[in-house]
């Protein structure tokens, strides 16, 4: 076997020599550099207020969504191919100056970020983002860290994000969404930077580097999902540190500096560890990964090697906090791998147990265009791949790195699968954030050696935006329910779209007026918005308690219902009449008992009092049922 | 400090002003937010940065993305120490903790530049060619985006959404349930006139015929409610809105106790 040394490690001998001096330096004037530094940041300004100009003609979509506009959808997907094709094109090129790639790089994965502050610039209206505001909350009250948040327990056992946002907000004194936002911006801006210098270090390339991080961004979640004020987000972006600072130790030879870079790692995934769960296995099993290839490598060659140190680090710290802090990581997690471990099974046996219909919603299935472009992204992933790591196998097969990277990217096909099922399907959508990693560098190999040089390189290189296009589009299609990415008026038990001020206010009266932390039963979206406007108890069976929903959609109180509400200690329900036109809700508790039915009792059953109507909105008090009170 | 430690000059009196502002308590929002965000988010990572590689070649991006995520690591492996002292995580225990880091990191930083650990020269610096014509470009840009921020925060706050009225019933205190407080908030669009009654069946024991109120108004009132009502019928709060007198706009129930 051929031994190919990565360039960097034939000259590299202390970390303090910046990678933009490894390259070929020729002798040129300073005026010719300044002359082409210039002519580049004309180019990135030019590219870059093209791509903005996306970011105001979404902002045009949303605000027509909001007044159900018939063009706001198309206008949206028009503002969002503004803000990619333009920085598409251009990092296709392969003369773009690295400071340009990487001022392209930085301003479309904040473009990005900015799509989801545009679709809700006032406040969270995503669940995920309640749970961790929660958590925030209940830092600020108790000044502790780790009270039990009902709403997400295992939110309360990893939280840096939180942290983070409460020091901000200490010191500053905005608002907690204000400083969300911040954070999460901080955060984009880490998580794309990091993610360039890694695929740079890996493959010696700015043109693969930047390639490689646009087909990231193309990942389904990460355009709203990993834009959210959620502690995922924040992992992500430090798991891309990591293996950036590891890929740097790898071509350090000074043991100075290989020491300070070795701690900058260590600490940083130290915090992967703490701020979230499955990133952090993620990040441990892509290090055990690499170090078997090293290993393997190491047999045939004279280099290859594997960041041991930090997978035995990776290794105790998870154990040390699933042992001792996060001790409800595993009830968390356990039922939904193990779950779909065996769906997994089924799948491969062709007997799923939930076989999940693609592209149908709440509001119905998808469009033609929309299911043609999002299998038209998954077919061009698929067809990307293979070409991509034949040239791994040829140029890289000597770097331990590169090859898990390689075979990461096998994951992907097996995430498809997954998401075949209603059991597996959440945990092929979160891999997807994990797998692109090794999709996106995997195919930028293969376009940058493969598709882009050659004749007709214009035709070429148009190509490879329509492709990216594709991606990106089919990305979302596939990645996000239709009625959640632009914003509009109230659709009953839609998450984002359910968020509307009449929840909000009858949230904020419990707090004014029945005083925090009484025990509320409601619906999902009422529970969130009561466990933070209002600062209650809610019962979820994620916190272990008895789902509220077993009296809430029954047809009387019971025996059973009142010992339900004596054990849970249930005070009181909010009542959201307009879960009326989303009746399929309930029917998984009493399939034959209508919701007009369930909601009729708390108006006609002595001692439960309507304390609170709004018009659409109840607040029953049900605890004369139970204790007299 | 020379020249060249202009930067940990700058994050040193960042950090002192911080901790000064955060111990005499002042609470100007501008300054706070101006100052606050580089201690929370910047100085403690670029400072001990500097410290670890006083080396002026990492630059750019790698200096960046360094300088960002130390910071979120001081800050979240901070919280943990501030979990246990006994300060909590007040402004002023967090100014002193960042603060703490920026100041030692930065004194190491100094000394380890000052005694030639930075043996490479200073190299192109990244801004090189930013031209007056590229800098009206990104200032286009950044008014692009502020203006799409505006365009959808107009958006989001003029979006049509139902018009509510809140009404209330509720004990005026937890042992006294005689006496009930009845409110009545309103959130429409223009201002309304209701009419208010408070029945057991049919015996009316009080009623408001007119109750006006402007938009984003609240009307509340103690009831005492006579001894002589049956417990077996609810209390019934019934609001009407004058333009519609026959329609129960809104209803509360309360069952009184002995």
């Amino acid at each position: 076997m051929r031994s190919i040394l990565p360039p960097w490690k034939a000259r590299a001998t202390d970390l303090d020599i910046g990678i933009a001096s490894l390259a070929p330096q020729p002798a040129v004037e300073a005026a010719d550099v300044t002359r082409q530094a210039t002519y580049s940041w004309q180019w990135l300004g030019v590219v870059g207020l093209i791509a903005v100009s996306g970011l105001y003609v979404i902002a045009i979509a949303n605000t027509g969504a909001r007044f159900e506009a018939a063009w706001a959808e198309p206008l949206f997907w028009v503002g969002l191919l503004a803000l990619i094709t333009p920085i598409t094109l251009r990092l296709a090129a392969p003369s773009v100056p690295r400071t340009e790639r990487l001022g392209l790089v930085t301003l479309l994965g904040l473009g990005l970020y900015l799509v989801k502050v545009l679709h809700s610039p006032l406040g969270f209206t995503y669940f995920d983002e309640f749970l961790h505001w929660r958590t925030y909350q209940d830092i600020v009250t108790t000044n502790e860290l780790f009270t039990k948040n009902l709403l997400l327990p295992v939110s309360a056992q990893y939280p840096p994000l939180e942290i983070v946002t409460v020091a901000l907000t200490a010191l500053t004194g905005l608002p907690v969404f204000a400083a969300g936002v911040l954070v999460i911006g901080v955060v984009r801006v880490i998580f794309v930077l990091a993610l360039f210098l890694f695929f740079e270090r890996l493959s010696s390339s700015t043109q693969v580097a930047s390639i490689a991080s646009v087909l990231y961004m193309a990942n389904p979640n990460f355009v709203f999902f990993n834009a959210m004020f959620k502690y995922e987000s924040m992992a992500l972006a430090l798991l891309a540190v990591v293996l950036y600072t590891l890929a740097r130790r790898e071509g350090t030879l000074h043991t100075a500096s290989l020491l300070r870079l070795s701690l900058v790692a260590g600490l940083t995934l130290v915090t992967v560890v703490m701020t979230h769960h499955l990133t952090a296995f993620a990040l441990t099993a892509f290090l055990g990964l690499w170090v078997i290839c090293g290993w393997v490598i190491r047999r045939y060659t004279a280099t290859g090697s594997g960041p041991l140190d930090m997978l035995v680090l990776a290794v105790v710290t998870n154990l040390f906090w699933m042992s001792f802090v996060a001790t409800r990581v595993i009830e968390y997690l356990g039922p939904l791998l193990s779950s779909a471990a065996t769906e997994f099974v089924n799948l491969v046996a062709g007997r799923p147990e939930a076989p999940r219909q693609l592209f149908v919603s709440a509001t119905g299935v998808a469009p033609l265009w929309e299911r043609a472009v999002g299998l038209g992204s998954v077919a061009l992933i698929l067809l990307g791949l293979p070409f991509g790591l034949w040239f791994l196998w040829r140029r890289y097969r000597s770097q331990s790195a590169v090859v898990a990277m390689g075979i990461a990217a096998l994951g992907y096909p097996v995430s498809l699968l997954l998401r075949l099922s209603g059991k597996s399907w959440e945990i092929g959508f979160r891999a997807s954030e994990f797998l692109f990693m090794a999709v996106g560098f995997v195919i930028a190999l293969g376009v940058v050696h493969y598709g882009l040089p050659g004749r007709w390189q214009r035709g070429r290189v148009l190509l490879f935006a329509v492709a990216v296009a594709i991606i990106f589009v089919g990305g979302i299609i596939n990645g996000w329910t239709r009625q959640w990415r632009l914003p509009g008026p109230y659709l009953p038990a839609q998450d984002t779209r359910s968020i509307e001020p009449q929840g909000i206010e009858a949230a904020e009266w419990a707090r004014i007026y029945l005083g925090p932390d009484n025990v509320i039963a409601a619906d999902r979206t009422n529970t969130v918005l009561i466990a933070t406007y209002g600062s209650q108890y809610v019962r979820t069976t994620l916190s272990g308690s008895e789902d509220p929903g077993w009296v809430m959609y029954a047809q009387y109180f019971g025996t059973g219902q009142r010992e339900l509400l004596q054990r849970e200690r249930i005070q009181y329900f909010v009542i959201d009449r307009r879960l009326l036109a989303a009746p399929e809700r309930a029917a998984r508790y009493y399939r034959d008992v209508p919701l007009q039915v369930a909601f009729y009792k708390f108006d006609h059953t002595p001692q439960v009092n309507r304390i609170f109507d709004s018009g659409a909105i109840q607040v029953y008090d049900v605890g004369g049922l139970v204790d007299g009170r | 400090m020379d020249a060249r430690s202009l930067d940990l000059k700058l994050a040193t009196t960042i950090a002192l002003a911080m901790l000064l502002m955060a111990l005499l308590g002042v609470t100007n929002t501008a300054l706070r937010v101006a100052l606050g965000i580089p201690l929370a988010l910047v100085l403690p990572g670029y400072t001990l940065l500097a410290a670890l590689f006083p080396s002026y070649t990492l630059r750019g991006a790698e200096k960046l993305v360094f300088s960002l995520a130390l910071s979120l690591v001081v800050a979240a492996l901070g919280g943990f120490v501030l979990n246990v002292l006994p300060w909590g995580f007040q402004a002023t225990a967090w100014a002193g903790l960042l603060g703490s880091i920026t100041l030692v990191a930065s004194g190491l930083a100094y000394r380890r530049r000052a005694s030639g650990l930075s043996s490479a020269g200073t190299p192109t610096p990244w801004y090189t060619g930013i031209t007056v014509e590229t800098g009206l470009f990104f200032g286009l840009w950044v008014t692009v985006v502020i203006v799409a921020i505006w365009v959808a925060r107009l958006g989001a706050l003029q979006q049509p959404a139902q018009d509510f009225t809140q009404l209330w019933v509720l004990p005026a205190s937890d042992t006294n349930t005689s006496i009930v407080r009845v409110g009545v908030h309103t959130m429409e669009a223009t201002p309304l006139t209701y009419q208010l009654e408070v029945a057991q069946g049919d015996t009316l024991i009080k009623d408001w015929p007119t109750i006006l109120l402007q938009p984003g108004a609240t009307w509340e009132v103690q009831i005492a409610l006579p001894a002589a009502l049956s417990d077996t019928e609810p209390i019934t709060v019934r609001l009407y809105r004058l333009d519609q007198p026959d329609i129960v706009y809104r209803q509360g129930i309360f069952w009184p106790r002995r």
